[in-house]
């Protein structure tokens, strides 16, 4: 009777949460350049170039960012279960910064054509933050020796991070002209989300929400800690590279889609668990519903508040995750004097 | 400072108004124009298109003192635009005593006012005196209150032919700044730089360093690239500066290179925040922060004052004047009205929108930038606004090679039509530099112009 | 029952010349232990003379060994893991943070016999309330772990390994953090699970009190085995005191045998 209270409560959480993507996708179609009057008109009367804007611009953008959104919620709710650490985020295992270095070569490439980084330049930024990102996971990997201690892993993150990131700089100091289309990658953009990015995104996260919610008794083991789960009978090294490759496989994509867009990945697992008492199976589903709907609105948001220009999609999560995670510290203080 | 600008018809004294208030935080303009008939409101129409839309703009075609003294404020430049009109509006008025008490009026509250201010008037003494009585009346009236207000103001222009020619000038500082006067030849050159710190030069640097490639080729361009001993790390032009030892990048200046070559003077822009630190060690720097391309004649008159190259820097300026006049008037001449045209500095969107110095060369050749001045000089774009403004040309910085599939892009008309442009690294380098290559750069453009638009 | 008819030589778990180190500092050193199915063990001795490493070992987890661990006939190498999983229950000395509810937490002692994947049958409901009841952790079972109190904390965590139903128990300090009636409750429920269910039950003891109820002692000093066997044995021979380094006194009171420290009373009493 207790278990059946809990999905009910996670039926409820999954259907505001899709009430609230219905209507933000709603809102998507009738946010932009134009006015909300003239959005609304096209929508009853399209010309050839409204159903453009509507159907191939500003349709696809609200769905991809919204599975850009739920594969960071469920790549963040993985890392976190995974890390047995909540403040764990998709970043963590340097995949921001190998796909900023990827990005950096690939901008470098297309504007200077060195003959060695052709190949960089056709891959297009896309492709090379997806390699950077998945390279950098590699790298951190390898430098912990396997994926056995979480405390080494954590710290290879850390430090692959520092080196790309440092080489990143150096390339940048280089050629400071690409700065700008650097910082348009690193602070997170939802406005080339195309119907074959969505395609690719919604791929990926059926790839990925299937082994993750398969193996999310395994992350409830190891709330009880390495030993117990392993007592359990549970395989560490198969669960963890395995949940590893999905938030990796998830964040690459991701991060390949929309630039280096930060917080919802942290802050989705967050809301759920503030909301829902949940195992990991309900977890694993409702923090992709909710990092699809942040960004679903921070999209809005970005493409509203300076309409026509934009602001970055990053910065408005950030905002909003940063706000959000003051007000949980400030409660906890408070609760705890 | 109190400026009175004469000139005759069209002779260019509106704009060098307009230039002199664009150092000013904020500018208003009191037009005295009344507009009676159809020809006067399409000339008034002609001149609001001209002028910068932040200006404020106050119309006062009598009680000019009064309108003086309510917009005089310190920091900001009042432009009266002009008299001429203002005094045939005061006789037109038939009103005998009012003509003697608004000049009366305007003679006294001219030297107590804050601010900055600019008058403008024509020049009508020239010809033959006129037959006409009110004409007579008119032009004896022009020429007596020309004399006192010259009395009054600081400096006065007169405007030939689009040139200044200093009538009065004072300070002599400022007026070397503006190239009016050789007095800066005299030892104690003092300047302003664009940090304004008060920078003394005893005499002319033998050895320079410049941090910014702009000044480096506004330099050479002055014929002085054998002064220079160091520039930094992007100054790629010309050979000669190619060659020269490197002193970092803009971000990331080596002070211990620049100090070791021994400058006289090091130019800097306003980015690179290290004059403190070559001052502390002893090295003068001089910051100069070019902008708008009004701002690429300021930086070639003053880098020619420190150098002691003014007479360089006046047939500089003029040369580079000359062709984008000539470049901008074969554009326009080619197409009218000119293509829409869309230029996207980076992947971002980012887009040079009217109000950037790409923007103005832009807007020079003909075409109209769909990225308004009120988006400011380089806005990150919702993507869709390119794809509703349909641009009919597409200039890109880098290339673009997957433009087209960008979600919608295939429709716009530019991108249906081939009709792209991008360039290569060095012709970038002429577009985005505001320097002495800025006709070259405008050429690049408008050989795209000329070549892709429809 | 039967096993322990069959007295002390049916063996649940035999361990030959087991030396642990951790790195190049040995914890344990040439171990030889026998130990029976339908008892219940305690293990005693010092802090850091190695009871949990010695229970971690034989639970097959973490450091590696030398010597051989034999564990229901089998070498503990060749267990598969599930199987091995399902055959040794392992309660660990502190537990991590965890979200989860009570009864999840005890539902995941089945994990071992479904699989990660498999949802749970009518058996492992059936497990599950037994480990319940025997706990006395039904009541709180919707509640989430981190609510409950150190000792019912405890007492889920050691529902969750009786849920396993595993014919060997490795329980690290199972009595920390419970006050003196659950104490109780412990001791007597490992006392059950061994004679009425023929359980092997080995488990580290820090209170000598309760640890002294057990049916066989196994006494570590610092990297060396005192001695195994009951606790009869293990007074007569004063193996405490010699793992402990010093004089232990422990009094019999009607059977019970209590730990006496040698302090003074109080002034005033």
């Amino acid at each position: 009777m207790k278990a059946a209270r809990d999905w009910g409560r996670l039926a409820i959480w999954v259907s505001s949460c899709s009430a609230i993507t219905a209507v933000l996708t709603g809102l998507s179609l009738i946010v932009g350049t134009s006015s909300v009057e003239t959005s609304l008109g096209w929508i009853f009367s399209p010309d050839a170039q409204s159903a453009v804007i509507l159907w191939d611009i500003r349709l696809p953008r609200a769905v991809g960012a919204w599975f850009a959104g739920a594969l960071l919620g469920l790549s963040g709710a993985v890392a976190q279960g995974v890390f047995r650490n909540p403040l764990a985020e998709p970043y963590l295992l340097g995949t921001a910064s190998g796909a900023a270095l990827g990005v950096t070569i690939s901008l470098l490439a297309a504007d200077a054509s060195i003959g060695g980084l052709a190949w960089a330049g056709k891959l297009g930024v896309t492709g090379a933050a997806c390699l950077g990102a998945a390279g950098a996971i590699v790298l951190t990997i390898m430098l912990a020796r396997g994926v056995l201690e979480t405390a080494s892993l954590l710290l290879s993150g850390i430090v692959i991070a520092f080196l790309l990131t440092a080489v990143t700089s150096l390339l940048l100091l280089t050629k400071p002209e690409i700065w700008r289309a650097m910082q348009t990658f690193l602070l997170g953009s939802t406005g080339f989300l195309s119907w074959s990015a969505v395609l690719l995104l919604g791929g990926v996260f059926l790839v990925c929400i299937i082994p993750s919610t398969l193996l999310a008794r395994g992350l409830d083991a190891l709330t009880l800690g390495e030993e117990t789960a392993q007592s359990l009978g549970l395989s560490l090294p198969v669960l963890r590279l395995t949940l590893l490759g999905v938030t990796a496989l998830g964040t690459a994509a991701a991060v390949g889609q929309i630039g280096v867009v930060g917080f919802v990945g942290l802050v989705a697992p967050h809301l759920v668990r503030e909301s829902l008492s949940v195992n990991h199976r309900q977890l694993l589903i409702a923090a992709p519903l909710c990092g699809g709907v942040l960004l679903q609105a921070a999209d809005v948001v970005s493409r509203w508040v300076v309409r026509p220009a934009e602001l970055p999609v990053g910065a408005v999560t950030a905002c909003v995750g940063g706000t959000y995670l003051v007000i949980l510290l400030w409660r906890r203080n408070r609760v705890g004097s | 400072m109190k400026t009175l600008i004469l000139g005759g018809v069209r002779s260019g004294k509106s704009r060098h108004a307009a230039e002199l208030g664009r150092a000013a935080a904020s500018v208003t303009l009191i037009a005295t124009a009344q507009p009676l008939d159809v020809e006067m409101t399409a000339r008034i129409e002609a001149h609001r298109a001209g002028r910068p839309a932040h200006w404020s703009v106050v119309e006062e075609p009598i009680r000019l003192a009064d309108a003086l003294a309510r917009a005089a404020a310190p920091g900001r430049t009042v432009i009266v635009d002009c008299l001429t009109l203002w005094l045939s509006n005061l006789l037109g008025a038939g009103e005998e005593g009012g003509l003697a008490r608004e000049q009366a009026a305007l003679l006294e509250c001219l030297p107590r006012l804050p601010g900055d201010t600019v008058l403008i008037s024509n020049e009508v003494g020239l010809g033959i005196v006129p037959a006409n009585a009110l004409a007579r009346r008119f032009a004896d009236a022009a020429g007596t209150l020309h004399q006192k207000l010259a009395a009054l103001c600081d400096r006065v222009v007169l405007m030939a032919a689009g040139l200044p020619l200093a009538v009065k000038c004072l300070p002599l500082l400022l007026c070397a700044m503006l190239g009016w006067n050789a007095a800066a030849h005299a030892a104690g050159l003092t300047l302003h730089d664009d940090l304004q710190r008060e920078v003394t030069l005893t005499e002319h640097p033998r050895r320079l360093v410049t941090m910014l490639p702009s000044l480096t080729e506004t330099v050479c361009g002055l014929g002085a690239c054998d002064r220079l001993v160091a520039t930094d790390r992007f100054s790629n032009w010309p050979e000669q500066a190619r060659a020269l030892p490197k002193a970092g990048g803009l971000d990331d200046a080596a002070i211990e290179m620049i100090v070791s070559v021994r400058p006289d003077l090091v130019l800097l822009s306003r980015s690179q925040r290290i004059s403190d630190r070559l001052g502390e060690l002893g090295v003068r720097s001089f910051v100069l922060e070019t902008r708008t391309y009004a701002d690429i004649a300021r930086t070639v008159t003053i880098v020619g004052s420190i150098l002691g190259l003014e007479a360089e820097a006046a047939r500089l300026n003029t040369r580079i004047a000359q062709s984008v006049r000539e470049i901008g008037d074969a554009s326009r001449a080619r197409k009218s009205p000119g293509p829409s045209v869309y230029f996207e500095v980076d992947r971002g969107p980012y887009a040079a929108g009217a109000a950037s110095f790409i923007g103005e060369l832009l807007l020079r050749l003909g075409a109209r930038n769909i990225v308004t001045d009120d988006l400011g000089p380089f806005p990150r774009l919702n993507p869709e606004y390119v794809v509703r403004h349909d641009p009919d040309v597409i200039l890109m910085a880098p290339e673009v090679p997957d433009l087209a599939d960008r979600p919608g892009w295939n429709r716009i008309r530019a991108v249906r039509e081939h009709r792209l442009c991008s360039f290569d690294s060095d012709t970038r380098d002429t577009i985005v530099r505001p320097g002495p290559r800025v006709p070259e750069g405008m050429r690049a453009l408008a050989d795209c112009l000329a070549r892709k638009a429809p | 029952m039967s096993a322990r008819d069959a007295g002390v030589t049916a063996s649940a778990i035999t361990c030959r010349n087991l030396s642990v180190s951790f790195g190049r500092r040995p914890v344990l050193n040439d171990v030889t232990l026998d130990i029976p199915a339908g008892h219940w063990t305690a293990v005693v001795g010092p802090n850091g003379c190695g009871k949990s490493t010695l229970l971690r070992t034989l639970a097959g987890l973490t450091q590696p060994y030398t010597g051989s661990i034999i564990l229901g006939g089998k070498p503990l190498g060749e267990w598969p893991r599930w199987s091995r999983a399902r055959h040794l229950a392992w309660l660990s000395q502190s537990s991590g943070q965890t979200e989860l509810t009570a009864a999840e937490v005890i539902g995941l002692g089945r994990v071992a016999h479904g699989g990660w994947l498999a949802r749970s049958r009518e058996s492992d409901d059936a497990a599950i309330a037994r480990a319940m009841a025997a706990t006395g952790t039904s009541a709180f079972a919707a509640r989430r772990l981190s609510t409950l109190s150190g000792g019912e904390r405890q007492r889920v965590h050691l529902a969750r390994t009786l849920a396993v139903e595993a014919p060997v128990l490795l329980l690290d300090e199972p009595t920390t953090h419970l006050d003196p009636p659950h104490q109780e409750d412990v001791a007597r429920l490992l006392r059950e699970q061994a004679r009425e269910h023929g359980t092997c039950v080995l488990s580290a003891i820090h209170d000598l009190s309760v640890a002294l109820a057990a049916d066989r002692l196994i006494v570590l000093g610092f990297r060396a085995l005192i001695g195994q066997g009951s606790v009869r044995e293990a007074l007569a021979g004063d193996w405490l005191s010699a793992a402990f380094q010093t004089p232990m006194k422990i009094i019999d009171h009607a059977g019970v045998h209590l730990w006496r420290p040698a302090l003074e009373p109080p002034s005033d009493a």
